[in-house]
């Protein structure tokens, strides 16, 4: 935001945003802050993990209920999109980390190659998802609940280890088109200069969220792909 | 805290000695521990991977029958291990204040509560109270959700006969493409014991029986033909 004035008398450029910033008047000071809004994110994470715990319990009884089905289900997925995906997951937790690193180093520019990083493992994620599993299971009629239509099941409750697969899966892949959409936030916002070694609030917490989704999908890869 | 402030003078004497806006108290990983957690995290990916492809060789090419839980045990032991190391690591609880790592861990407390209840009355549901049994049996009673215009079957026979019909195969016809269509992953041949890691070849006993459906459809047709 230069002036006429910043600009004839040679004044040093403003400083960045996130040296601007200033807490709300409410904390003593801009840790107390940023540990606040950590204890937030930690217990909207928790929320997350009770969600997801609800699919996990699902799984678990018609586990219980129909092991055939379920066992026979499994087959049908391909554990090699599966591993890919979750290595993709696991090296874009990684640059998030790191991006969260580089901007506590002040280091903008690697800040931002990590960041773009992570957003593409995030659409990787997806493609692979979408183009390899998704698209052509529910062509085939590997559908859930009423809408299968498979004729060539050979167990009784297939529909319902199809439920478990898509709203599990499912519910994974909406969170992580959200984490996507916050992680291009981040991206706009550091872009800009808003985050550096001493605010970098928001990075944090998108940091978290995004690392929750990994570990969500660490634990539903094992269970649906690998395990008969 | 103690830790944060080597963490802090180690950060620092990394960088150069210029003016360090550093906030209080928050500590920087070192990019190596992020990194090893990486390399040990993709190890252990394999090594998940490793195992169940090991249980499946050895039913296969041994005719080692390795339980079930077996598998879900070793497999879930590995992924709470994987967890650990993101949590600790990645979301950087060890470095944090304490009042994280607790609402975590009482989330995880949650959670377990939550499934464990579940499936200690499920597994007891028809131990006490015998009629209370009912549809939970062992494999599924075969009464699924129904499609309209097939009177009461599951909806995987719906399907079954309804693509036989639109298609006009013969049952062989469909035999045919039902094996082309499960050469690549087989199905278990014996249904008897749900723990029992399976060599996964032919077709279950009783795929094409009639099941609890038939029953109520005759006796269906035979109310009909009484009015």
């Amino acid at each position: 935001m230069a002036t006429i004035d910043s600009k004839a008398s040679g004044v040093a450029k403003q400083d960045p945003l996130w040296k601007r910033y200033a807490p709300g008047h409410h904390w003593r000071n801009q840790d107390d802050e940023f540990d606040g809004a950590k204890i937030g994110i930690w217990l909207f994470l928790a929320t997350e993990i009770l969600l997801f715990s609800g699919l996990f319990c699902a799984y678990a009884v018609f586990r219980m209920l129909y092991p055939e089905s379920i066992a026979q289900g499994s087959q049908y997925l391909d554990w090699r999109f599966g591993f890919i995906n979750t290595v993709v997951l696991l090296i874009s937790s990684f640059t998030m980390a790191m991006a969260i690193r580089d901007v506590q180093l002040n280091k903008q520019g690697w800040a931002t190659i990590n960041l773009v990083i992570t957003l593409v493992c995030a659409t990787g994620f997806l493609a692979i998802k979408f183009a390899f599993e998704y698209i052509p299971k529910w062509s085939e009629g590997k559908r859930l609940g009423n809408l299968f239509n498979y004729p060539y099941a050979t167990t009784d409750h297939e529909h319902v280890w199809w439920s478990i697969y898509y709203m599990s899966t499912g519910i994974h892949a909406t969170h992580v088109i959200i984490g996507m959409g916050l992680i291009a936030w981040l991206i706009y916002r550091q872009r800009k200069g808003a985050y550096g070694p001493t605010h970098y609030t928001m990075m944090e917490g998108v940091g978290l969220y995004w690392h929750i989704v990994d570990l969500v999908w660490i634990f539903l890869f094992p269970l649906l792909y690998l395990v008969h | 805290m103690a830790h944060a402030n080597p963490a802090h003078s180690a950060a620092a004497a990394h960088e150069d000695a210029h003016d360090h806006d550093h906030a209080h108290g928050h500590v920087i990983v070192p990019w190596y521990i992020l990194l090893g957690v990486l390399l040990v995290l993709l190890f252990l990916t394999g090594l998940t991977v490793a195992q169940s492809q090991f249980e499946i060789y050895a039913a296969e090419v041994w005719g080692w029958q390795i339980p079930t839980w077996v598998n879900i045990v070793l497999a879930m032991f590995i992924a709470t291990i994987k967890g650990s190391l993101v949590a600790l690591y990645f979301m950087q609880l060890r470095y944090d204040k304490g009042v994280n790592a607790m609402l975590f861990l009482f989330t995880i407390f949650a959670v377990w509560l939550f499934l464990m209840f579940t499936m200690i009355d499920l597994n007891g549901r028809s131990t006490i109270t015998q009629w209370r049994g009912g549809e939970i049996v062992e494999g599924g009673s075969g009464v699924g959700v129904n499609r309209e215009g097939f009177g009461g079957a599951p909806i995987f026979v719906t399907v079954r006969e309804n693509y036989i019909a639109e298609k006009g195969l013969t049952q062989d016809e469909y035999d045919k493409k039902l094996a082309a269509k499960h050469e690549k992953h087989g199905y278990h041949d014996n249904p008897n014991s749900k723990d029992q890691s399976r060599v996964r070849t032919g077709l279950p006993p009783g795929l094409f029986d009639d099941g609890p459906w038939t029953e109520t459809a005759k006796s269906e047709a035979k109310d009909e033909a009484d009015h």
